[in-house]
């Protein structure tokens, strides 16, 4: 995606600021969103046999904590109040985003070609050819959420817009899609652009908010890219832009601007089984290899939900209790992100408890379904 | 029935009594991933019977079967110890000089065999990885995994993390340990 700071005519879809809190809010719910999928992938890999896939994985999840971070260092810096504690922040997976002209579905399932296949899309989307091509109409028969491909009615449409099963509609207009995620991002890039522009002109800024609420490095250590303190404008589009750069790289490239590889680069590692190197082209990585043993994967049973538990007591108890550890966590994030940056550091050993408690479920066979294993349900 | 259903029956059936041995539910016990290199360990040192012959011992019968003994120590340490050095004291002395090549730390009359202390540790013992059963001779202790370490239940059940891995956290130090109710 390309992201000019400063084209001013373009024009925004976000015309008040509490419009751009909003797109902000769906923003850290499709942030959040790709974790699951990517942590499920990352720990069904059966302990010291995958460490290429293992690595590529952990990666890209902990950059996606980074991209929750810094969506939240905006939100803050705006006004707004970040809250992933709503009802429906988590999404009830699979969950749907869109690429270009389809949606596809989001799983939590095992690592495999598919799940792959998945998190290339995730990483790389599509691009419009013009402004007119930016919207797309929403086809909710393409997403199959209503029945009959209907319209959905005033009630359902609400509860799918507040939800994040459904990601990439646009704010406010939900009879309208973005063409990708790359676009969202866009769309909040000229808003910002645009209602910091009129404020100016009012002698006024829209970077109201407490620095004291800035995620700011000392808080948070990852080694993938580095948290960026937003106090205005500039800030602000180099954070939005790290967000969509890391997923897809700079112009497309294999590397972005803090010359990390690209999420969807490390992933086509993966698939094409060599690493990139300094150099090379998109597509074409002549480093080392790279093993990936497909095979040496728990297999847990895609999209479990605690329903799919009735025959396995203990693990139910245990994929409950997991439901209740992230609410927990997500709580605590919550916390450092409204106020308490320094309870980030606490967040970080709650996310190791929660690794582990999600190795425990992973690794479990279920006796209700055989030949798959249980998983974390993430139903909060 | 396949042979594939009926492994897994006698994998499931290792895990159940594992879990009445070591006071750790089966669910804790699938849950370190270790489950089947246990299994292949117990079946290639001990023979392909040895499983079903420790489960319908009498529990009330004592001493316990030795193998019995073997399995719970493989659970919470994640290595093999034969039955004739399960309940040695001084064995664990023994493990780590050879890896460091120090003097071992208790005197050498008591070495529980006389190839103890020529043969590694670990590495070329993973299970399934030429057995003891058959060939008449004394395995010394190994570690069956690097996995084996880290899952070791010894660490939940103090309520700490394996040194050099699954690390908690910046600062995680300052509180007191997770208890858990076991």
């Amino acid at each position: 995606m390309s992201v000019p700071a400063s084209e001013p005519s373009q024009g925004s879809r976000i015309q008040t600021i509490d419009e751009l809190h909003e797109y902000l809010y769906k923003g850290l719910q499709l942030e959040h969103a790709t974790l699951p999928p990517y942590l499920t992938a990352l720990y069904s890999l059966q302990p010291g046999k995958n460490a290429d896939a293992w690595h590529v994985i952990r990666v890209v999840a902990v950059e996606e904590m980074l991209h929750l971070t810094l969506v939240a260092n905006v939100m803050n810096a705006v006004g707004g109040t970040p809250d992933l504690t709503k009802p429906d922040f988590v999404p009830n997976y699979p969950t749907h985003l869109p690429c270009g002209p389809d949606y596809f579905k989001v799983h939590l399932r095992p690592f495999s070609r598919e799940a792959l296949d998945t998190f290339l899309k995730i990483e790389k989307p599509a691009q419009a050819a013009g402004e007119e091509d930016r919207f797309v109409p929403m086809d909710w028969a393409a997403v199959g959420l209503t029945a009959d491909g209907a319209a959905p009615t005033q009630e359902k449409l609400a509860e799918l817009t507040e939800s994040a099963s459904v990601l990439g509609l646009v704010p406010g207009e939900p009879t309208q899609r973005f063409l990708s995620i790359g676009e969202f991002y866009e769309e909040i890039i000229r808003g910002v652009n645009h209602l910091e522009d009129q404020a100016r002109r009012a002698g006024t800024t829209i970077f109201t908010g407490d620095p004291a609420r800035q995620v700011t490095p000392e808080y948070f250590y990852s080694g993938g890219g580095d948290v960026i303190k937003v106090t205005g404008r500039d800030t602000a589009v180099a954070a939005l832009t790290l967000v969509a750069e890391q997923g897809e790289g700079l112009y497309g490239g294999i590397f972005d601007s803090q010359d990390e590889i690209a999420h969807y680069y490390r992933f086509q590692q993966l698939e094409k089984g060599r690493y990139y190197q300094k150099g090379d082209d998109p597509g074409e990585p002549s480093g080392p290899d790279l093993h990936v043993d497909w095979g040496a994967v728990y297999p847990v049973k895609p999209d479990i939900k605690l329903a799919d538990l009735a025959g396995d007591p203990h693990i139910l108890a245990a994929a409950k209790e997991f439901n209740r550890s992230y609410a927990t966590f997500l709580t605590s994030l919550n916390l450092a992100y409204n106020g308490q940056p320094a309870l980030l550091l606490k967040a970080v050993w709650e996310m190791f408890r929660i690794r582990d408690s999600m190795n425990r479920l992973i690794r479990n066979p279920l006796t209700g379904h055989p030949g798959a294993n249980a998983g974390p349900t993430f139903e909060l | 029935m396949t042979q594939g259903t009926t492994t897994e029956e006698k994998l499931r059936e290792f895990v159940t009594f594992s879990a009445t041995v070591t006071g750790f539910s089966e669910f804790d016990l699938w849950g370190t991933g270790q489950a089947e290199a246990y299994y292949e360990t117990v079946v290639h040192q001990e023979g392909p019977d040895a499983i079903q012959r420790v489960i319908s011992s009498d529990p009330a019968v004592t001493p316990a079967d030795p193998v019995v003994k073997s399995i719970i120590k493989l659970w919470y340490v994640g290595v093999w110890y034969g039955p004739e050095l399960a309940g040695r004291v001084d064995v664990a002395a023994w493990t780590a000089p050879g890896r460091s090549g120090a003097k071992p730390a208790v005197p050498d009359d008591s070495q529980p065999g006389p190839s103890l202390a020529r043969r590694a540790v670990s590495g070329s013992h993973q299970a399934g990885a030429g057995g003891a059963h058959g060939g008449g001779g004394r395995t010394p202790p190994f570690v069956v995994s690097p996995e084996a370490y880290t899952e070791g239940l010894l660490w939940r059940a103090i309520g700490a993390h394996p040194a050099g891995s699954k690390a908690p956290g910046y600062g995680s130090w300052a509180n007191p340990p997770a208890s858990e109710d076991c």
